[in-house]
């Protein structure tokens, strides 16, 4: 049987359970570009996002029979596709806990207008831990649940990250308005 | 936290650039997928390679050996012999340092010794003097014995002693014309023993 685009998610899988090239490449084909960007935004470099990529798809065809269905197929692989990223910029990762903020320091104002070019460059700015865990809740829309199980953190340090993210995308993002 | 005109910053997401996955890394997923593949069959196949029976000459040529060669069990290599043997070496040398640590004299007690002695030559002249007054005496009575000459002994014991008495001549003028040999000393010595068991036997006859 042909594999092509048509071809519904239930015959993809079953296609690359059966070990069909062609079906692997399809599968591949539906989600790589996705999957590209996610790791790029995780690691925030090409060459590691190719090697995400390469190495995750290898691990997505190997386990593929593990796959059970509680999700899409698209979000079993966005996972490991994340996990595989993290797992390539975890080291560099430092989590800090959430000290005690005025109230007016706790504000964060995105105001009328957002240039899309300074966003991208303030979250490539952004520390790794911060970028990730941004990224992984407002980018991909992963919960702090999801989030902190998936780092190994707890979910307020989660919340917690999520906050210096955006502290330090605003001052960013201002900074170079500015100039 | 407070977050004021959060749509602001969604929709500045949903316009992040999106990027494009090179075509190489299909290809090395695909590689990848090969070689795991390949790796399979491999791990698949190993149970099905045939198995061999070894040749009943083989236990044979190994049990002639067996039985040439002497059990001494595993024979170390050379470099464990010789690490045993420097180690055995350390040893002794180590003991031998201890030993003369206790029984060497302390520095003070320690002094050098030495005495000259001579060395006195083997005197057969003078030994032989005082035994040959001795041995010319029993050999008259002996001679002049009636009861020795009626001894069916008495011709053998004097040719005897006439015999021991020729050789001791003769070595004697070894000793005067090459000096003194210990081996000739060590021969005129046992003649002498000779000597005087003829004699005794001459002095029981009497």
């Amino acid at each position: 049987m042909p594999y092509t685009i048509s071809m519904t998610e239930a015959e993809l899988i079953q296609g690359c359970l059966a070990n069909d090239r062609m079906a692997q490449r399809q599968l591949y084909e539906r989600y790589s570009n996705a999957m590209y960007t996610v790791a790029y935004r995780i690691t925030n470099d090409f060459d590691l996002a190719n090697d995400v990529l390469q190495e995750a798809f290898v691990k997505i065809f190997r386990n593929l029979a593990k796959f059970r269905k509680e999700s899409t197929l698209g979000a079993w692989i966005k996972t490991i596709v994340v996990r595989t990223a993290l797992s390539r910029v975890k080291r560099k990762i430092k989590y800090e806990p959430l000290e005690n903020h005025h109230t007016k320091d706790m504000i964060v104002d995105w105001g009328t207008d957002l240039d899309v070019e300074y966003l991208q460059k303030a979250i490539a700015a952004l520390p790794e831990g911060y970028r990730a865990v941004f990224v992984m809740i407002e980018v991909e829309g992963y919960s702090h649940k999801e989030v902190a199980d998936i780092l190994g953190i707890s979910v307020g340090t989660s919340k917690s990250q999520l906050f210096y993210a955006k502290k330090r995308l605003r001052k960013t993002i201002s900074r170079l308005l500015d100039h | 936290m407070q977050e004021l005109n959060r749509e602001i910053l969604q929709e500045a997401i949903s316009k992040l650039p999106k990027y494009e996955a090179p075509p190489s890394i299909w290809s090395n997923i695909e590689e990848a997928l090969i070689a795991e593949e390949q790796d399979q069959q491999i791990t698949a196949t190993i149970p099905q390679l045939p198995s061999y029976k070894a040749p009943a000459s083989i236990w044979e040529n190994i049990e002639s050996t067996l039985d040439k060669a002497p059990v001494s069990g595993n024979r170390p290599t050379l470099f464990i012999r010789l690490g045993r043997l420097a180690v055995a070496a350390s040893f002794l040398g180590f003991a031998i340092w201890i030993g003369w640590q206790q029984f060497a004299p302390s520095q003070e007690d320690y002094a050098i010794v030495y005495t000259e002695e001579e060395v006195s030559d083997f005197n057969y002249e003078l030994n032989l003097e005082e035994d040959e007054a001795a041995f010319s005496t029993m050999l008259t009575h002996f001679k002049t014995s009636i009861v020795a000459q009626q001894h069916e002994e008495y011709n053998t014991l004097l040719a005897e002693y006439e015999e021991l008495n020729d050789a001791k001549k003769e070595l004697t003028e070894m000793i005067d014309n090459y000096g003194k040999d210990p081996n000739i000393i060590s021969q005129i010595s046992d003649l002498e023993h000779e000597r005087t068991k003829v004699i005794k036997k001459m002095a029981a006859l009497i």
